[in-house]
């Protein structure tokens, strides 16, 4: 057998799984096409015109290392988001079903499709994000924090110039962090809670992360570390929705909308930061 | 796994009035006073659409109900939109505003009623497209006070600056084919548009070099230091006395019987806890070696203990030592045989550096994954399968090669019916792909001499 054959056939296999994927690519449009009609025959008596993964099913991305927000306790997510997410998925008629994923792939996952049908990942509201996915209605406010050693000083970004500074990697705190902070040696992590544990570790010097998760992370920590500057960037938190998907976006926003009257958003909001919303 | 549960569920229950605390401290945070105000850029170089983030905290004796922004000639201000947020404290509340792009590139921001004096403001003016040469630059910034007697008087917040860079070439060529119809096409296609959008594919690669490089260095440097721990631990594993003997099997049990992945957390998080550290890169370097030396150790002892005692028995009635024999009959013929095997380990070893990217190594795979989560796409991975191959790809041939002449020169043993055995199937489905299912015939062309037999069954196999 010579090796000219040999290169031979790996090109031809190499073709073969390209066709198939742009094959697949065909078959996916039309699928999408039919399901659509099929979905909006139904939806004159039934609100459904939006595209599920899994039918029944509300598929939700989440980096479940965010707590309050969601965290996972044994196998079970469990948080804010998640209380939330139950909430509206009753109001959809869906089970809801959260997947751990890592942060930072949320948005090209959703965009890719296929995987899950929304984020809910404590994720804020941008402009940048918003070319790529769609969101929800804010359903929180949340603001940054500088978390470093116990009893460290902190008079503004310029005294960490230089400093190493962990980040959760895709996060709007990592975006502060680059714009604000000169010079910083940016350590992103996959998600907070490695992040805090380097901090810990003094591998960084300090870490930019939401203020929200930052207390809860700080609250029953001996590690020696504190939230020593609080950032206001006074950003939202959404979930988010594919582009291609609006109706569910839609969809969500009204369950948002009825939680947030007959006093279900509330209820969760006290369980989870233990004072009422605003 | 099992602590962070526990601390979650205890975090949960201690969760009431903690956010109460948050909110009485926010009131005593420090204010940012107006002199104080800073702009930044979410860019890093000229010639692109720019986010220009202002952050101020308005005066203690004025609101504001207008701030202009005097954006210098150069700077494109046509299509930019604006995004506010106004705080009290670290409350948001309501901003009603409106938003004028004067002729002279100015962007003026009127508020109606006016901010209140104290607020936090932040105003986010996106999409304007800064020159390409990169420099510090001044943005002019002036503002509408209104005191509490109602009287308006205009000033200034001097000395705002932006510095960027010129673009570097990469950068300038993502550009070009950002226009180009071709690429336009290629993109709308979705699959190649999420691995492997050409924009991306430009500027991933050189940036990726860097991480290649890394992960490449970590591992020359761990494999030589593993290959001697590896025969360190062989040997004591073959030793005479008990305790070592024991020693060593509990190391290479339990570095092979936990992932890599709780080795890494082990040296990066919970020695530097306790107080030993190292630098970033030799803990990496460290924990490889350990790894690998584990896995190296029971592929020598392996291959020493394949050569047949009766070499021993030789040696030793030629006078040698256990040593001397060891040193000039048996090692010889062992790095023969573990070769292969050592170069597959080096293949993981390599591969195993991604596992790095979670403690915060700029390694191949941190330098991708940052790409991603900051271009929502996915090709940089696309781009470091591509580095990564280069190095796996020529070594798993090689790996193939050494097996084969290893199976040829011990010919005679039962090695060899084992190892013509793997090549016969191997480039028989080789040829299956082109040629179709070829006659039955065609098999013992493949070999030749005296293993013709032996390749009859590699062809039944291929027709299967």
């Amino acid at each position: 057998m010579s090796k000219s054959k040999k290169f031979v056939a790996l090109f031809l296999a190499f073709a073969l799984v390209l066709s198939m994927f742009s094959l697949g690519g065909c078959t996916e449009d039309t699928e999408e096409g039919t399901e659509t009609e099929e979905t909006t025959e139904e939806g004159t008596e039934a609100a459904g015109e939006f595209i599920l993964v899994e039918e029944g099913k509300l598929l939700v991305g989440s980096d479940t290392a965010f707590p309050p927000f969601e965290s996972m306790n044994g196998d079970v997510a469990e948080g804010f988001d998640v209380d939330l997410m139950n909430a509206i998925g009753e109001k959809l008629g869906l089970e809801v079903v959260f997947m751990t994923e890592i942060f930072d792939t949320l948005i090209p996952t959703l965009v890719a499709g296929g995987k899950f049908d929304v984020i809910a990942s404590g994720m804020t509201i941008k402009p940048e994000r918003e070319e790529e996915i769609d969101f929800t209605d804010p359903y929180y406010d949340s603001n940054q924090s500088l978390v470093m050693k116990a009893g460290s000083t902190y008079t503004g970004p310029s005294d960490l110039s230089g400093k190493k500074i962990g980040v959760q990697s895709g996060t709007t705190g990592e975006a502060w962090a680059q714009e604000n902070i000169p010079d910083a040696e940016l350590v992103p992590f996959k998600n907070a809670t490695e992040a805090f544990s380097a901090a810990a570790a003094g591998n960084v010097d300090a870490i930019v992360n939401d203020l929200p998760v930052s207390t809860e992370l700080l609250k029953e920590d001996d590690r020696g570390l504190e939230i020593v500057a609080q950032i206001p960037t006074g950003e939202q938190y959404g979930f988010g929705v594919s582009k291609e998907n609006t109706a569910l976006t839609e969809a969500m926003n009204e369950a948002l909308a009825e939680l947030r009257e007959d006093g279900t958003y509330a209820e969760i909001y006290e369980k989870w930061f233990g004072i009422a919303p605003e | 796994m099992g602590d962070r549960i526990v601390r979650s569920m205890r975090l949960r229950r201690a969760a009431a009035g903690a956010l109460l605390i948050v909110l009485m401290l926010s009131v005593a945070a420090p204010a940012l006073a107006m002199s104080t105000s800073r702009i930044t850029i979410d860019q890093k170089t000229g010639g692109l659409q720019t986010r220009f983030t202002y952050q101020a905290t308005a005066d203690e004796d004025a609101g504001v109900d207008r701030i202009d922004f005097l954006f210098p000639e150069g700077f494109d201000t046509e299509d930019v939109y604006v995004e506010l947020t106004l705080l009290d404290g670290l409350k948001r509340i309501k901003a009603d505003y409106e938003v004028e792009i004067l002729e002279s590139g100015a962007v003026s921001i009127s508020f109606d009623p006016a901010v209140p004096a104290k607020s936090n403001l932040f105003i986010e003016v996106y999409d304007v497209i800064t020159p390409i040469a990169g420099g510090t630059y001044e943005i002019p910034v002036e503002y509408e006070a209104v005191t509490t007697d109602d009287d308006t008087e205009t000033r200034k917040d001097p000395g705002l600056t932006v510095t960027y860079a010129t673009p570097p070439r990469q950068e300038a060529l993502s550009r070009w084919l950002e226009n180009q119809s071709l690429v336009r096409s290629w993109n709308s296609v979705k699959f190649l548009n999420i691995f492997f959008k050409p924009q991306h594919i430009v500027v991933a690669f050189p940036l990726l070099f860097k991480g290649w490089l890394k992960s490449l260095s970590l591992v020359l440097l761990a494999f030589p230091i593993s290959i001697i721990g590896g025969l360190l631990i062989a040997f004591m594993k073959m030793a005479k006395i008990a305790p070592v003997r024991w020693i060593a099997s509990v190391y290479i049990n339990v570095i092979r019987g936990t992932p890599l992945f709780l080795q890494i957390f082990v040296v990066f998080i919970g020695f530097r806890t306790i107080g030993i550290r190292l630098p970033d890169f030799l803990s990496a370097v460290a924990v490889l070696s350990f790894n690998s030396s584990a896995y190296l150790a029971e592929i020598f002892r392996a291959g020493i203990q394949s050569i047949s005692r009766g070499q021993f028995e030789a040696a030793s009635s030629l006078g040698m030592t256990y040593w001397q024999a060891m040193q000039h009959v048996i090692i010889p013929q062992t790095v023969r045989r573990v070769l292969p095997t050592m170069t597959s380990e080096f293949i993981l070893l390599f591969k195993d550096t991604a596992l790095l990217a979670a403690v915060g190594i700029f390694e191949l795979m941190m330098y991708s994954q940052n790409y991603v989560a900051r271009n929502a796409n996915l090709t940089a991975f696309t781009v470091a399968a591509i580095y990564y191959l280069i190095i796996t790809i020529p070594l798993i041939n090689l790996v193939g090669r050494l097996e084969a002449r290893l199976a040829q020169s011990e010919g005679g043993s039962s090695a060899p019916p084992k190892g013509r055995h793997k090549r016969g199937v191997l480039l028989g489905s080789g040829a299956a792909a082109p040629e179709g299912a070829p006659a039955p015939g065609l098999g013992p062309a493949v070999g030749s001499g005296p293993q013709v037999d032996f390749d009859h069954s590699a062809a039944k196999h291929e027709s299967r």
